[in-house]
């Protein structure tokens, strides 16, 4: 049996809810699950959004030459496609996820903050709402890349401040959504539930909320600074005036490299409570993977040139930022090997969620080890700004973290709605996904070696094969994720009710209760037993 | 085995620790968003 769909449990506690209904429910939302889900909603709008932009970059490297966009154009898309896929889709996925299940995986009635929680999401679709104005503007959306380098980002026009102002909001609710998480966490965990009972997922939030609370601020002040240098005459990135451009790389990669482990850190939490459910197995090595989400985070914050080793730095400096990216690999390598000691001799079943872990174990795998290539300095200059680049972090970010955000909502999903979902359309996504993100991808490492520069809407005839290779890849792999809202859809309409535990193998507070469960998660304390008989570890 | 479980804290309690914890996490991050701003313009007006 694939999973436990014994009669469900009583559905009647909704009737003492007492939630809102219709839109109010929504607006004034403090129920941790309903901002949870509009988080999620929120991710998957701009999923296909900056989904939709991909699509584009594809149409136009379909062929050498230029096809349908104008390159100003182009550039927009590259850039609003990082910034709607990065803070419009990956963050706020992980967010709604926190909000869904932290409160019910350390049992606690709610997150720490309601009202708090409702003000960081309802920030989020104004600050989007105005980043994607931008293309409406004279001058269309900004051109300059994510990374927003001076002097080109400074050239923008009505679209730079309106860009600014966006990431400043999205900074300020990352920040206060952080704050919220590790309140929650360290003030309201039942008791008995000890830090190290928490499940990987928590932890790996934990970590994660305070990176964010560290790394936002520097983005604002980073951004602040082009803001003031483009309206109220200031030099800081501006030569001229005594200013450096290397500086803006400096202090951006300092929020950028911890960025990227903000995106990735509860990918590694959502993969240790699927592996160890379907391998039926406690996960290996609990308090390791604990200290390597740890010493990942922390080495984060000490690697942040490796960007950008051509713009001329003193060889200590080289040497010490390729040392300490390469140190990442012995954390990170701990992880892969207690992930598979986890599954060595495990009673394997292979659900939706447990693909999806394993795809991304795989294929997250191929992305850290050409980010190695890219940490050994000369070998970085040939990379450098090529499509290498593009390969390498498209595979740790797309069957990386969105793998894994598409295997924690198959792993949840039949909890939060109470149905099982159509597994074999589920698996059928999951196949065309991994199929195609491969065929997206992979061939851009060729394309990189071989020395195709990065965002150009052009290039040289030689590279055409390849490209028409990754736009087929994409179009295909753009098409089948049409199926994952219609699995959740069809699944929220209806299904097979499951139980408590919706997957056999599955230990946790958040499956000791009701599915779907009841509007507030643990109005009393779980007790000390059904904390070890969650704490599987 | 089940070990010694402390006792879940009155709400009074539990809800002064929340709004002490989200003050000084609020503070800290205030401080250091605010505060990098500023360090910033200032330096750039000398």
């Amino acid at each position: 049996m694939a999973y436990n769909d014994q009669a469900a449990t009583a559905h009647d506690h909704d009737a003492h809810d007492h939630k809102p209904h219709g839109w109010r429910r929504w607006v004034y939302a403090t129920n941790h699950k309903d901002i949870g889900t509009m988080y999620l909603v929120f991710a998957g709008i701009s999923f296909f959004i900056g989904g939709s932009m991909a699509m584009l970059i594809r149409l136009e490297l379909f062929k050498p030459g230029m096809q349908f966009l104008d390159p100003q154009f182009f550039n927009s898309m590259t850039t609003m496609h990082a910034l709607e896929m990065i803070f419009g889709a990956v963050m706020p996925a992980w967010t709604g996820l926190a909000n869904w299940m932290i409160p019910m995986q350390v049992g606690a009635p709610d997150m720490a903050l309601p009202r708090l929680n409702n003000f960081s999401f309802w920030i989020l679709p104004f600050a989007f709402t105005l980043l994607l104005a931008t293309l409406f503007v004279p001058g269309g959306a900004p051109a300059g890349g994510w990374t927003m380098y001076p002097p080109l980002m400074l050239q923008g026009g009505a679209s730079f401040p309106m860009t600014i102002f966006a990431i400043h909001m999205m900074g300020i609710s990352s920040i206060l959504g952080a704050i919220n998480v590790v309140v929650t966490i360290m003030n309201l965990r039942a008791p008995g539930m000890t830090l190290l009972r928490m499940p990987l997922f928590v932890w790996t939030w934990l970590i994660t909320a305070y990176l964010l609370i560290a790394v936002m601020p520097v983005l604002a002040g980073a951004v602040t600074m082009l803001l003031t240098d483009h309206f109220f005459g200031t030099t800081f990135f501006t030569a001229a005036g005594g200013g450096d451009p290397v500086m803006f790389q400096h202090i951006f990669w300092f929020f950028g490299h911890p960025e990227v482990y903000i995106l990735i850190l509860p990918a590694f939490g959502v993969v240790s409570e699927i592996i160890p459910t379907f391998s039926r197995k406690p996960l290996f090595g609990y308090d390791a993977m604990v200290y390597a989400t740890a010493s990942i985070a922390f080495l984060s914050f000490i690697v942040w040139a490796h960007h950008m080793f051509t713009v001329g730095m003193p060889l200590a400096g080289q040497l010490f930022f390729m040392l300490s990216t390469m140190l990442i690999a012995i954390p990170t390598g701990v992880k892969v090997f207690n992930w598979t000691a986890t599954m060595y001799k495990g009673s394997l079943s292979f659900e939706p969620p447990m693909l999806f872990a394993l795809s991304f174990l795989f294929l997250f795998t191929i992305g850290g080890l050409s980010g190695l290539m890219l940490a050994i300095v000369p070998a970085d200059y040939q990379y450098q700004d090529t499509y290498f680049v593009v390969a390498h972090f498209h595979y740790v970010l797309v069957p990386g973290a969105i793998f894994a955000i598409m295997g924690a909502v198959y792993y949840w999903l039949p909890k939060w709605t109470g149905n099982m979902y159509d597994q074999k359309l589920a698996k059928w996504h999951f196949w065309l996904s991994t199929i195609f993100v491969n065929v997206l991808f992979f061939p851009q490492h060729f394309l990189g070696l071989a020395g195709m520069p990065r965002r150009i809407p052009d290039y040289a005839v030689q590279f055409t094969d390849w490209n028409q290779v990754s736009s087929i890849g994409g179009f295909a792999f753009g098409l089948s994720q049409f199926l994952f809202p219609y699995i959740i859809w069809k699944c929220v309409r209806g299904g097979v009710r499951i139980g408590n535990r919706a997957w056999e193998g599955a230990h946790g507070l958040e499956w000791e209760l009701p599915s779907p469960p009841p509007f507030h998660s643990w109005t009393e304390p779980p007790s000390d037993a059904i904390i070890q008989r969650g704490a599987a570890h | 085995m089940t070990t010694d479980v402390p006792a879940a804290p009155d709400a009074g309690k539990r809800r002064r620790e929340v709004r002490r914890s989200a003050v000084l996490l609020g503070i800290i991050a205030a401080v250091f968003y605010v505060g990098f701003i500023i360090m910033m313009i200032w330096r750039a007006s000398r």
